[in-house]
């Protein structure tokens, strides 16, 4: 769990999984909704470095109840166009942190890329995360939310 | 307590009544399948389960509005008093025309979701804390479609009858 000096790891294998807490509100009909899946920045744990459990891990419980689901790194929707302006690439970043080695985000740019955070309008936004929640079915859950 | 009502009106107390042979070894017997048949009633009532629908809706927006940031285990600003009173008014629009969200939950993305599933066809409707409010019809297969609406009712209405036929479909 701990980074401990260890390096990022920038290269992400496509099978690779990850996991993301969910709260049960956000499970309807055995899929995960919209409104439980945030952008930018969605937060995930990869499973090259953690398990699912330790999605869950906190020395104060403050994520007692929660549930964990997976989706693979080939699963995130490579590609939004949009009507008019540029089309958008999502992408995900190994993001460690000091207690959360395994720590990663999902981020997005521009097509083509300017190495920048580029921020989707929110119809694209919303697009990405409906591409996300339709692949997050029943057996994607790892630990089944109880809150 | 005592419950007293006009003194020229005789009727018989609240509650259940069925009739039960005289000899029936289990008289429970026979009030549980009356309350089974009720049960099944109220079940298959359509605008019963609707009003169910909107009760719980109601309670669940109540309830968004004591959640304080990072309720979602992450960074998520809690639903802001924009985003509750828009959806307060979009819950009585949906009321007069006869859709019931399946769900109403506050959104991670700062606001407040709706969600409607029919099948494999689903729907969604989130309001957000700077007001604006986006709309998706989504299925199995295929490319969603999603849009932004503005703030009038004739908007919001317009958005209600396409998500209706869209679940219909």
């Amino acid at each position: 769990m701990y980074r401990r000096d260890r390096p990022v790891v920038p290269v992400f294998d496509p099978n690779e999984q990850l996991y993301l807490r969910y709260r049960r509100e956000h499970w309807v009909d055995g899929q995960l909704l919209p409104a439980g899946l945030r952008f930018p920045k969605t937060s995930v744990n990869r499973s090259r470095f953690s398990e699912p459990e330790d999605a869950l891990f906190s020395e104060v419980g403050k994520y007692n109840g929660l549930g964990v689901v997976r989706f693979g790194v080939s699963e995130i929707p490579p590609r939004i166009a949009q009507p008019q302006g540029p089309a958008y690439v999502f992408f995900v970043a190994h993001a460690p942190l000091e207690e959360n080695y395994s720590h990663s985000e999902i981020w997005s740019d521009h097509q083509p890329r300017t190495g920048e955070y580029k921020e989707p309008s929110k119809t694209a936004k919303l697009l990405f995360r409906i591409g996300l929640c339709r692949t997050i079915l029943q057996d994607r859950v790892c630990i089944e939310a109880a809150t | 307590m005592q419950l007293i009502g006009p003194t020229d009106t005789v009727r018989p107390p609240v509650g259940i009544y069925c009739s039960v042979e005289p000899n029936a070894p289990e008289p429970a017997e026979a009030y549980k399948r009356v309350l089974q048949e009720w049960h099944m009633a109220v079940l298959q009532s359509a605008f019963l389960t609707s009003k169910a629908r909107f009760d719980d809706a109601r309670h669940r927006l109540k309830a968004v509005a004591i959640l304080r940031h990072g309720w979602d285990s992450y960074a998520a600003e809690p639903p802001n008093d924009v985003a509750y009173t828009l959806a307060s008014t979009i819950l009585d629009e949906l009321e007069a025309n006869h859709l019931p969200p399946t769900r109403l939950m506050p959104s991670v993305e700062g606001g407040i979701g709706l969600a409607f599933v029919e099948g494999g066809n689903r729907a969604y409707l989130e309001v957000c804390n700077t007001g604006e409010t986006v709309v998706a019809i989504y299925g199995t297969q295929g490319e969603p479609e999603v849009w932004e609406i503005d703030a009038t009712q004739a908007a919001r209405k317009a958005a209600i009858d396409r998500i209706r036929v869209y679940l219909a479909a």
